[in-house]
């Protein structure tokens, strides 16, 4: 008999062999089946340390338990829902607590200042301090004008500006070494408002009456 | 695809196919859990209509051990440190395979066979597939495969102390 026919009948009981779980009785080769079956019945997984602890991490991954699932999990569930829009919510409050928006009115700012007088310039050079709103703060934001409203510089009483008469004009000589001797008055249109040129022997003064706003003397930044 | 049920069928089929390639248990349980750990990632892309689910496992088994043979700089094989003393006539050689050690001297003849026979080998006791089924996967031919699990068991037998011991 030939190797390869050998070989061939041998496959043949290996196959019954592996299929049924016993050698084919009667074999052509009886020792070598009984090798083939030693090593069919073989068994090393018994060895393995892997085996219940491997099934369970992978089964975790399939059914949902593993790590990732519970990241997943974690940021679709209700309760993430429920801190996300908690924390949203915290972070408007937390702006809307910081906008430089309305203050409080100070308490009676005119009661506490001396009564102005008509004219402007009849105001006390040293003004008492504004009421401390933020004490905290370094630099309070000047809020946007609102009329009737406790801005910040509510508390500085401003009369209706106007004009002195003319008639006041002009000025009369003040005599030798005066640097304004003579003077000439006039108004004029302006963009806004009226212009008061006043002239004197060697210069042109002008002073503007025209509405202004706060953002014209102030910076306005929002933090 | 259930997952757990073909790990629960394919497990021990896949880790002796394993164990017999590169025999350390540790590398075997390592290999083993890259196996079905690579098939759970893959289990999207399974087509049965290019396999069973067997032949499917057992391709990526075989690429595991040879990544891993590839890894350590060497064959996938160990070498035959430890290896069988051939049983002659020693009284206790009818209790082989039925221990440990009876199973490290399985594995020490198994190791001695050239890493082609012991592939096949493999294939063949752990997963009881055709040699038809051996041929399409390893690229050799069908009666090429008879021929090499002849010779490979033949050589094993005489290793293990011939059909006295066995």
């Amino acid at each position: 008999m030939s190797e390869n026919e050998a070989a061939e009948l041998f496959n043949g009981e290996l196959d019954v062999l592996l299929r049924d779980g016993r050698p084919p009785f009667p074999s052509h080769d009886e020792a070598l089946i009984r090798t083939a079956a030693a090593l069919a019945a073989a068994d090393f997984s018994g060895e393995s340390a892997i085996r219940e602890e491997l099934r369970a991490r992978l089964a975790g991954g399939k059914e949902g338990t593993g790590v990732l699932a519970l990241i997943v999990e974690a940021f679709t569930g209700a309760a993430f829902k429920m801190v996300f829009a908690a924390a949203c919510l915290l972070l408007l409050v937390t702006q809307v607590a910081r906008r430089p928006g309305r203050v409080p009115s100070p308490p009676a700012p005119e009661a506490s200042l001396p009564a102005p007088a008509a004219p402007v310039a009849a105001l006390p050079r040293a003004l008492p301090a504004p009421p401390q709103v933020f004490p905290a703060a370094p630099r309070p934001v000047p809020a946007a004008p609102v009329p009737g409203d406790g801005a910040l510089f509510a508390s500085i009483p401003m009369s209706a500006p106007r004009g002195e008469p003319l008639a006041a004009f002009p000025i009369g000589s003040a005599g030798a070494g005066s640097p304004i001797v003579t003077a000439a008055a006039r108004e004029v249109k302006a963009d806004g408002g009226t212009d008061l040129v006043l002239e004197t022997e060697s210069a042109v003064l002008i002073i503007e009456r025209r509405a202004t706003s706060y953002e014209e003397f102030f910076d306005k930044r929002t933090i | 695809m259930d997952f757990a049920d073909i790990y629960d069928r394919y497990f021990d089929k896949v880790y002796n196919y394993v164990r017999y390639r590169v025999r350390l248990a540790d590398a075997a349980d390592d290999i083993t859990a890259r196996v079905f750990e690579a098939a759970l990632g893959k289990a999207g892309t399974y087509d049965p209509a290019k396999g069973n689910e067997q032949t499917w496992l057992f391709g990526i088994a075989r690429n595991a051990v040879a990544d891993w043979g590839r890894a350590r700089g060497r064959r996938a094989e160990v070498p035959l440190d430890g290896a069988f003393e051939r049983p002659g006539s020693d009284p206790r050689a009818e209790d082989i395979l039925e221990g440990r050690e009876e199973r490290e001297r399985v594995l020490a003849a198994a190791a001695a066979l050239d890493e082609r026979s012991r592939d096949i080998m493999a294939l063949k006791f752990s997963s009881g597939m055709s040699n038809r089924e051996i041929a399409a996967m390893t690229g050799l031919g069908e009666s090429n495969i008879g021929i090499i699990i002849y010779r490979a068991v033949r050589k094993m037998q005489e290793l293990l102390g011939g059909s006295k011991a066995i």
